[in-house]
């Protein structure tokens, strides 16, 4: 387990408000805690559930990975300048070592700019895309 | 549980093949490309082997009887669930009444469906793998037909995270010559019997998938690979990935169909490791060969597992991060 | 392999890091057949052996997973050669009644222009002998056997038949078969029987196992 993935696990506990997580593997014994005490309300991840105010222009990656704007067996730009999106859209991918985490734009709109070059490493809640109403 | 819709013909039922019977005369069959099968059934947290449909040809339509997780990998076919698209190798739920379609595809040749689970067919010899010639395993021992339903063994709302991907084997097993996918072959008894130009041909040379390649045996097209002399080749038992050159010089690769035993010359063998590359090369692609070793040979298998390792580490990470 | 059709010493070969090929020495025969059958029960056990399958005087044997000291796994198949006896033929004796050619028979003409034999003794020589099961392969329950009579030889098809029914029996080269199933076929067919030769839902799935011998009888000539 890199520390890139503890780091990544680390943000989705962070999404999810639990108090903690353990991961018991032959060779691994993973504790990770929050400092402060709460309450561990178990909630079903979104990991593209980021909290945008709902008028902001500015997407936010939903964690840290590689960014991608296309998918890597297709030629196809997933949401290209001055396109229209539905909201639920796939619009990126995230890249967590061999997995591909999906973008989904939260709301319709039109893809206006894009921030980010395909394949940047990105952290958590960086703006890279804008979307402006449609 | 699904319905086929489409009649489009050839796709039938795998795993990773039928093994221990060859003794009787019973091929392994199996899936053509065992890594995507193995990678849909990791994302949706089954068996790797679990058994899966192996389409090879497109558009391929099926329709959810029930709610079910599911996973298309392989061929990059342009899938999409009532009309939402779908990227490649990726996992997702489908509710009751929802249609699954696959398009032409834009890489690859086959694709898999898997369902949560694993399709629910009898094992027959230790094996789900439709086997062909014998009329038994998978679905009736036959190729699907329009209207036919297959089980899943995990049907409903998946307790897994479901709408996420994984890199491809393509990308993250990366193996060509001079822009073309490669294949590691193993020379095989007869090698030396071959003349040095007709060897030194067949590892320069660019080869050809010709129509007449199925999941039997891929007919290729080159320079003619000849014999220093005429050979007798008494019947012996033979795997996927021999290659053998009848009368003519143009070789035949013996795929997860073809019959157990051979009595042809025999020039190498394409490594199991890259069993799949030849899977996914599509009729009238070209392909080149690389010579391995022994040890090479080994080793890239030992790659293939840890790829499948990572990914299934990473799957299972996944899950304990959405709870 | 070499280009010579007889070799002294065994030869070893690798099927890709799937299977390992032993071939033995000498001219085809069945008294090596019987040592290759010796030698399959005992590789059979062996680590890192899945299946020791035995093929016409030779035997394939595959890897649950390729093993590390190759060189020491040869060396012992060469010693357990060397010290295998041949299994005694104690199988069955199973009685095949042949209906020869006509319908059931299209390549017999073939095998008459190529031998200079006419029909009758075609089948009076094919159902000369006791034909002992060597191995079997091609597809499931299908028999390879041994001891046809060499006058009956006739060369495999230039153009292989599509599908050829079950049962067909055929003559390829200087062997001769019985197909289990219908499919294609390189063989010269000249004659049917009925027998079921698998059902997968037996155990064992085939009817014949390596060490029965078959006896063909003429059911009918059709000429």
């Amino acid at each position: 387990m890199t520390n890139q993935e503890i780091r990544q696990l680390a943000v989705w506990l962070k999404e999810t408000h639990l108090a903690g997580a353990e991961i018991r593997r032959p060779g691994l014994h993973l504790v990770l805690k929050r400092s402060a005490d709460e309450v561990a309300v178990p909630a079903r991840i979104a990991v593209s559930a980021a909290a945008n105010a709902t008028d902001e222009p500015l997407l936010k990656t939903p964690g840290l990975g590689r960014l991608l704007l296309t998918h890597p067996e297709q030629s196809d730009v997933l949401a290209s300048v001055g396109s229209r999106v539905e909201q639920g859209q796939l619009i990126a991918l995230l890249q967590v070592g061999d997995l591909l985490l999906p973008v989904r734009s939260q709301r319709a709109g039109r893809v206006t700019a894009v921030l980010v070059p395909c394949g940047t490493t990105v952290g958590y809640g960086e703006a890279f895309m804008r979307l402006d109403a449609a | 549980m699904i319905e086929i819709l489409s009649a489009t013909a050839l796709a039938t039922v795998q795993d990773f093949g039928r093994f221990g019977s060859l003794g009787y005369g019973v091929g392994t069959s199996g899936a053509m490309d065992h890594l995507a099968l193995a990678l849909g059934n990791l994302l949706l947290g089954n068996p790797e082997d679990a058994a899966a449909i192996e389409i090879p040809l497109f558009p391929f339509e099926v329709r959810f009887v029930q709610d079910c997780a599911f996973a298309v990998t392989g061929a990059a076919c342009e899938a999409s669930l009532d009309g939402q698209p779908l990227p490649p190798f990726w996992v997702a739920q489908a509710r009751e009444g929802q249609v699954l379609s696959l398009g032409y595809p834009t890489s690859g040749s086959r694709a898999y469906l898997c369902l949560a689970g694993g399709i629910d067919v009898p094992q027959v010899l230790g094996s789900r793998s439709t086997q062909l010639r014998g009329e038994f395993g998978g679905l009736q021992g036959r190729a699907l037909q329009q209207g036919d339903r297959l089980a899943a063994l995990r049907p409903g709302k998946s307790a897994l995270p479901t709408d996420f991907g994984v890199v491809s084997p393509s990308q993250a097993l990366p193996l060509q010559r001079d822009g073309l996918p490669a294949m590691r072959v193993l020379p095989a008894a007869e090698y030396e019997c071959f003349l040095e130009d007709s060897r030194a041909a067949f590892w320069a040379g660019e080869w050809k998938v010709t129509t007449q390649s199925n999941r039997y045996g891929y007919r290729l097209e080159g320079t003619p690979i000849l014999p220093k002399a005429a050979m007798e080749i008494r019947s012996h038992g033979i795997v996927p990935g021999v290659i053998q050159v009848p009368h003519g010089g143009q070789p035949i690769i013996q795929m997860r169909d073809a019959q157990p035993s051979g009595g042809y010359p025999k020039f190498g063998t394409v490594i199991e490791a890259d069993l799949w590359r030849l899977g996914q090369a599509p009729i009238g692609s070209k392909v080149r060969f690389i010579e391995c070793s022994y040890s090479e040979a080994v080793a890239a298998l030992e790659d293939n597992q840890r790829y499948l390792e990572e990914v299934r580490r990473l799957v299972e990470l996944h899950g304990l991060a959405s709870r | 392999m070499s280009t010579a059709s007889v070799s002294l010493r065994p030869h070893i070969s690798l099927l890709g890091s799937t299977a390992l090929l032993f071939e033995a020495p000498g001219e085809l025969d069945l008294a090596p057949q019987q040592r290759i059958w010796s030698l399959a029960l005992q590789a059979g056990q062996w680590a890192d052996i899945h299946e020791a399958v035995p093929g016409m005087n030779n035997l394939m044997l595959t890897f649950t997973k390729p093993p590390r000291d190759l060189n020491g796994l040869c060396e012992r198949l060469l010693e357990a050669w060397e010290q295998s006896q041949p299994l005694p033929l104690e199988g069955r004796i199973v009685e095949l009644p042949v209906v020869y050619g006509g319908e059931f028979g299209p390549h017999m003409a073939d095998v008459v222009a190529h031998t200079g034999l006419d029909i009758d003794t075609i089948a009076n020589l094919h159902c000369e002998p006791l034909y002992p099961v060597y191995a079997l392969g091609s597809h499931p329950g299908y028999c390879y056997l041994g001891g046809m009579d060499p006058r009956l030889a006739t060369p495999r098809r230039q153009v292989p038949v599509i599908s050829i029914a079950a049962g067909s029996v055929s003559i390829g080269g200087v062997q001769t078969g019985v197909s289990a199933s219908a499919g294609p076929s390189g063989w010269n067919t000249i004659g049917r029987t009925e027998m079921s030769f698998f059902d997968p839902t037996q155990n064992p799935p085939a009817m014949l196992r390596p060490g029965d011998m078959l006896r063909l009888r003429i059911e009918r000539i059709i000429r």
